[in-house]
């Protein structure tokens, strides 16, 4: 019952979103309304925890967080029903007939989903309190607030010893506090099934991304490859917030894929608005951040059309100012940058010893990430030479400025090992494989974006 | 045809690395760990303590071996996660490492308990709640 209520109590967010975008962006081609459905999930849920901490800070009460949920809701089915002629959602405007070829990947994408479900709930049942980041930060912070109800403030306090991180962002906590005010108890399954919608939100999105911009058998091949990746189904239940943020970078990285695809400014406003989710979720979305901008920059130039700023900034203001107030007046100062100094830093950069072990890092993390018995990199490596690239050549900018937000935010990570003030070793073991988790969506929606596809090679 | 082959392994493959990650941790399945894993374990354990804690208090000391004891004496990991599990037990309070404040929380082995006393005022109150855990009320 209480997995059930943990579900319910965040669907009103999650159809809230779908509907919102639908509205946004119009169009009902089954590939366009997953990429809706998976975008609503973050989206919806991000917009959520934004509007319940603007309540917390004005109001000082924990008790609107259904309100806020069922307005979202009552919103987007009010403008769908507006708009039912225009924008309808059923029915599909393109008729779903599928290949032989593709039923055959449907049956084997069912069956890893099956799978995949049976795994998410014997992680989530023997882990209630998800993993050790869950419960040191996130659920934490969620307990603080819930807990300390008008004295909520109190999780930022610069008492807290440094390895809590009560300077991170408020995405998730929120959301958790919200859930448990609502249920009126602190139910972990919440908290789980936040991770579930992420989990099911970054499928969709990767699936539809791919079907939109390749065919439907690319589209499950890449469903098919996330769900075998061992770690990512196991991240769902953990409650932490990585498997979120690689939900807003997959996000970011779609939408500005599309962008360059339909120059449509909506979608570069919600890729916006992804961004800047991205830095209410975890620090790295800071980086994240100025990764985009380049992107957006290299867009700009290539289109000769400086405009495209305009709406990605627009989309990114109210994400941004709440963090820029999070960060200002609330958040106590980062265990990274608060003690560190020229000397030190100079010491650190130049320190060969240390580019070494965090290369030799990546290296061994990346070729064995997964938590697999086998290099998934290594299996993607082998399959993209047999079937060979086959970019399109209308896409470059695309695949470029994707491929550039991913190698900044790869090179930023390396940058922050190399000037952390912690012991070297215990900071590359305890988050490296994370950080590459974060990325490892987008990278796999690029792959497949870029790929011949399963139509082409049983066509020959 | 190896082309095709290419991607029937893929598919195939995933599913099996699926199943075998579902089969590996299903082995492991343990029905206790629902409702009793480690970290409800600890919130039961310090559950007590916290309806004893005035509702004024705000922040408390902690003292675990790691302040006690030399470290080829501890396992770190295990007294980071007893002192983090701890802060999530006991939040919104505030769990200060050191004993400098007038509530404090002793996480200590017999060894590290005696020592600790060793340099303590007689009149500070202690209230044991079992399993190493103990309750310290300076005056």
């Amino acid at each position: 019952m209480s997995i059930l209520l943990g579900f319910l109590v965040y669907l009103p967010s999650v159809l809230a979103g779908g509907l919102l975008i639908h509205q946004l962006w119009h169009g009902n081609q089954p590939a366009r309304l997953l990429i809706k459905f998976g975008l609503g999930a973050g989206l919806g849920l991000g917009l959520t925890s934004l509007l319940y901490f603007l309540e917390l800070l004005i109001f000082n009460v924990q008790s609107g967080f259904l309100f806020i949920q069922l307005g979202l809701l009552a919103l987007g089915l009010a403008l769908a029903w507006k708009n039912r002629k225009q924008n309808p959602i059923f029915p599909f405007s393109e008729k779903i007939t599928l290949t032989r070829l593709q039923k055959l990947l449907l049956s084997a994408f069912g069956i890893l989903v099956f799978i995949s479900i049976g795994s998410y709930f014997v992680h989530a049942l023997m882990n209630p309190h998800g993993g050790f980041d869950a419960w040191m930060i996130y659920n934490r912070t969620a307990r603080f607030f819930y807990r300390g109800q008008t004295e909520w403030l109190t999780a930022f306090s610069p008492q807290i010893y440094w390895q809590f991180h009560a300077d991170y962002p408020l995405f998730l906590s929120l959301n958790v506090a919200g859930a448990w005010n609502t249920l009126g108890a602190e139910s972990m399954r919440a908290a789980q099934a936040h991770g579930a919608y992420m989990l099911i939100g970054i499928v969709c999105l990767l699936m539809g991304a791919v079907a939109f911009t390749r065919t439907t058998g690319q589209s499950l091949l890449a469903g098919l490859v996330l769900l075998g990746t061992p770690v990512f189904v196991y991240e769902g239940p953990r409650e932490a917030a990585d498997l979120t943020l690689s939900f807003f970078v997959l996000a970011t990285v779609v939408l500005i894929f599309l962008y360059q695809r339909k120059q449509k400014p909506i979608l570069l406003a919600l890729a916006g608005f992804a961004s800047g989710l991205a830095a209410w979720t975890k620090n790295e979305g800071l980086l994240f951040i100025f990764a985009v901008c380049l992107a957006c920059a290299f867009i700009a130039f290539r289109l000769r059309n400086l405009k495209v700023i305009i709406p990605f900034g627009l989309g990114i203001a109210f994400p941004g100012a709440v963090l820029l107030y999070f960060k200002i007046f609330l958040a106590p100062a980062n265990d990274l940058f608060a003690n560190a100094s020229q000397t030190s830093l100079l010491q650190m950069l130049t320190d060969t010893n240390r580019y070494r072990l965090i290369f030799s890092e990546f290296i061994d993390h990346i070729i064995w990430f997964g938590r697999s018995h086998v290099s998934i990199l290594a299996i993607l490596l082998i399959y993209m030479l047999i079937v060979k690239l086959a970019p399109r050549a209308s896409d470059h900018t695309g695949y470029l400025a994707c491929a550039l937000i991913l190698a900044v935010q790869f090179f930023g990570y390396f940058a922050i090992y190399l000037v952390t003030p912690h012991d070297l070793d215990w900071h590359l073991r305890t988050s490296l494989g994370r950080l590459i988790m974060q990325l490892y969506p987008a990278a796999l929606f690029l792959f497949f974006a870029s790929l011949t596809d399963p139509e082409t090679v049983f066509a020959k | 045809m190896l082309k095709k082959s290419a991607v029937i392994v893929l598919a195939l493959g995933s599913i099996i690395l699926g199943a075998w990650h579902f089969v590996e941790y299903a082995m492991t399945w343990n029905s206790e760990f629902i409702s009793n894993d480690m970290i409800s374990s600890w919130d039961k354990r310090m559950a007590g303590l916290r309806a004893d804690l005035p509702a004024d208090v705000k922040t408390i000391g902690y003292v675990g071996n790691w302040d006690i004891l030399p470290a080829t004496d501890i396992v770190y990991a295990d007294e980071e996660t007893e002192f983090v599990l701890t802060q999530y037990a006991l939040s919104p309070v505030i769990i200060k490492r050191g004993d400098n404040e007038k509530w404090i929380i002793l996480n200590l082995n017999p060894t590290a308990y005696n020592i600790w006393m060793q340099s303590q005022p007689q009149d500070i109150k202690i209230t044991d709640y079992g399993l190493r855990i103990f309750l310290v009320h300076k005056p």
